[in-house]
């Protein structure tokens, strides 16, 4: 379509420059706008017409299923099946160069084996297990992932593992779907060169599937969420050395979601209840989330002081909640001294956003920090729970400190240029 | 590498294949092989629009319980019942998966019969006498129960309606 546009204004260009006569001009400009017009029509007539075909014969097998043979009825559970396989046969024979083939054959096969065993289970009533079912179905997807190098069933596979996770949970489990996670987000890994949109599809994925499933690993484990989900963005924050495609979702899901668990850590109701008592699996797990997290951390230290700040005061929030939870610091005075810190590390991220952005003229920091702030400030205006008189001063104090932060600035940029007048 | 995928693909598709297959090879080495108990049940609600497919049926034993396995026994008359719920997988005797993860439910619900005979047998099997006994035969194996026949009085519900 773009081409076809960019030769027809490039028609008109020779036409003015008389490259060209007005007749040759009108012949080429029919033969690209009918040819574009015919092509694009073509194809929606093309969809339309095939589903239309496939929804009648699928219409017309259900209301006579009852009276086909069971013979038939395996025949029809097996034919997609079968089929998809040929064609996955035939794309790693003749097309494997090709990402639409392999995309197609990986989709349509994994698609085929989930109806093969929903139809064959129908056919033959066996009892069925939905959590089950789409393990073994995601199971049997794996495999063409990589055998087709195609990344459309992997999204489907960290469906039917969270699927299945989330219906079966006990602390086994936990580290099967570990596991399992591993095996699809290996993928990604193994396509980190490839600096392609698929590249950055896959990534947001299986940092959205990891976000889940670190969820589902925190109540199988009886970890504290916010604590799990913090620790979570604070290893994907920390994380560094890879493509750009890569990086990006994980920055994005690491600032926007720590941000975002530090917001609801700096209510003191969240400090104030009761918590599972810390287990063996949760100590392990948050344990490993932050040492990974501080390995990452010290790498980074060098290349970006921000970065490495964000980290740490995240890791030691992560660190704190970790603490109230073994120690039961529900009670009073600990909640309260636990909501300022949180209200203090909130604070300090955005003013360190701020600091970075305006330091380093980059308005993406600027802003973040200053959404951060701003979001800390209403959060605190409508808390309820904080005692008006408090929240003045509070807010007095702040107000206060930032006009003077203001002015050392102001005189600190004012002090160069006069040495440059001397 | 490339070399690899096309055996590998082979063996993929292999097991998807098989995978199926060996669903429904296992429903029939549990119905041949599996131990044979009877349970009384007692057919569900007939004029419900979406089950003409199979007869509904409830377990005439209220079992409920934290477990994942009920073991099963046989009283006097023959008939067997779940004699205790746990949630370790018994080493002896014959035992049932529940129907729920979150408690224990026997996964006699439905059985499963031609589409035009099923709506029919759901209403004979709820209008039946009071002395006539509703139970359905199953086959065990392994904690999976298969279900192979539902009588009324002895006599197989297929054999009542085609002589009705």
């Amino acid at each position: 379509m773009k081409k076809e546009r960019w030769l027809l204004k490039e028609i008109d260009m020779w036409r003015q420059t008389q490259l060209i006569d007005e007749k040759t001009a009108g012949t080429l400009r029919g033969l690209y706008a009918d040819k574009k017009n015919i092509s694009f029509m073509l194809v929606l007539f093309s969809i339309i017409g095939t589903l239309l075909i496939s929804t009648g014969v699928i219409l017309i097998g259900a209301r006579n299923w009852e009276y086909f043979p069971m013979y038939v009825r395996v025949i029809i559970a097996f034919t997609p099946l079968a089929v998809s396989q040929s064609l996955a046969v035939f794309t790693v024979k003749k097309r494997y160069h090709s990402l639409a083939w392999r995309e197609s054959a990986a989709i349509l096969a994994t698609a085929s084996v989930f109806m093969a065993i929903a139809v064959v289970g129908q056919i033959f009533h066996l009892p069925g297990d939905y959590g089950v079912y789409v393990f073994t179905c995601g199971l049997l997807a794996l495999p063409m992932i990589y055998i087709l190098n195609a990344a459309s069933p992997l999204t489907v596979y960290y469906w039917t593992i969270l699927n299945w996770a989330a219906l079966e949970q006990s602390p086994a489990n936990a580290l099967i779907l570990f596991g399992l996670f591993i095996l699809g987000a290996l993928f990604v890994y193994i396509e980190r060169n490839k600096a392609t949109a698929r590249l950055a599809y896959i990534s947001w994925i299986t940092v959205i599937a990891g976000f889940v499933m670190v969820l589902i690993m925190g109540t199988m484990l009886r970890n504290s969420l916010l604590l799990t989900a913090l620790c979570f963005f604070v290893l994907l924050l920390s994380v560094e050395d890879l493509p750009e495609q890569m990086l990006m979702p994980l920055k994005f899901a690491g600032i926007t979601g720590g941000l975002a668990v530090t917001a609801i850590l700096t209510y003191e109701d969240m400090w104030s209840y009761r918590s599972y008592p810390v287990n063996a699996g949760g100590g392990v797990m948050t344990g490993i989330m932050l040492a990974i997290a501080l390995f990452f951390a010290v790498r980074i230290f060098k290349r970006g002081k921000l970065k490495f700040l964000l980290v740490m005061s995240l890791i030691l929030l992560c660190a704190l909640r970790f603490l109230w939870a073994a120690l039961d610091l529900s009670r009073s005075p600990y909640d309260f001294i636990l909501m300022c810190v949180s209200n203090l590390a909130m604070l300090s991220i955005g003013v360190g956003f701020i600091a970075y952005g305006v330091k380093n003229a980059v308005l993406l920091q600027t802003n973040i920090g200053m959404a951060a702030v701003c979001a800390l400030i209403v959060m605190r205006f409508f808390d309820s729970s904080m005692d008006i008189l408090w929240r003045g001063i509070v807010f007095l104090l702040l107000g206060t400190a930032f006009l003077l932060v203001n002015k050392r600035i102001l005189r600190k940029k004012k002090q160069p240029k006069q040495g440059e007048t001397i | 590498m490339k070399k690899l995928l096309m055996p590998a693909l082979i063996a993929v598709i292999i097991i998807q294949l098989l995978t199926p297959i060996c669903m429904i090879a296992n429903k029939y080495h549990i119905l041949r092989t599996g131990e044979e108990f009877m349970f009384r049940v007692s057919p569900v609600d007939p004029y419900d629009a979406f089950r003409g497919r199979f007869v509904a049926l409830n377990a005439r034993q209220n079992v409920r319980g934290a477990g994942r396995y009920g073991v099963i026994d046989v009283d006097p008359d023959g008939f067997a019942f779940i004699s205790r719920i746990t949630d370790e997988r018994p080493a002896f005797g014959a035992y049932v998966k529940s129907g729920s993860r979150s408690w224990f439910t026997l996964p006699i619900d439905r059985y499963y019969m031609e589409d035009r005979l099923a709506p029919r047998a759901e209403l004979r099997a709820w209008r039946r006498e009071p002395r006539e006994e509703a139970y359905v035969t199953v086959r065990v194996r392994n904690g999976e129960l298969i279900i192979s026949g539902l009588f009324i009085d002895g006599i197989a519900i297929e054999d009542i309606l085609r002589n009705e």
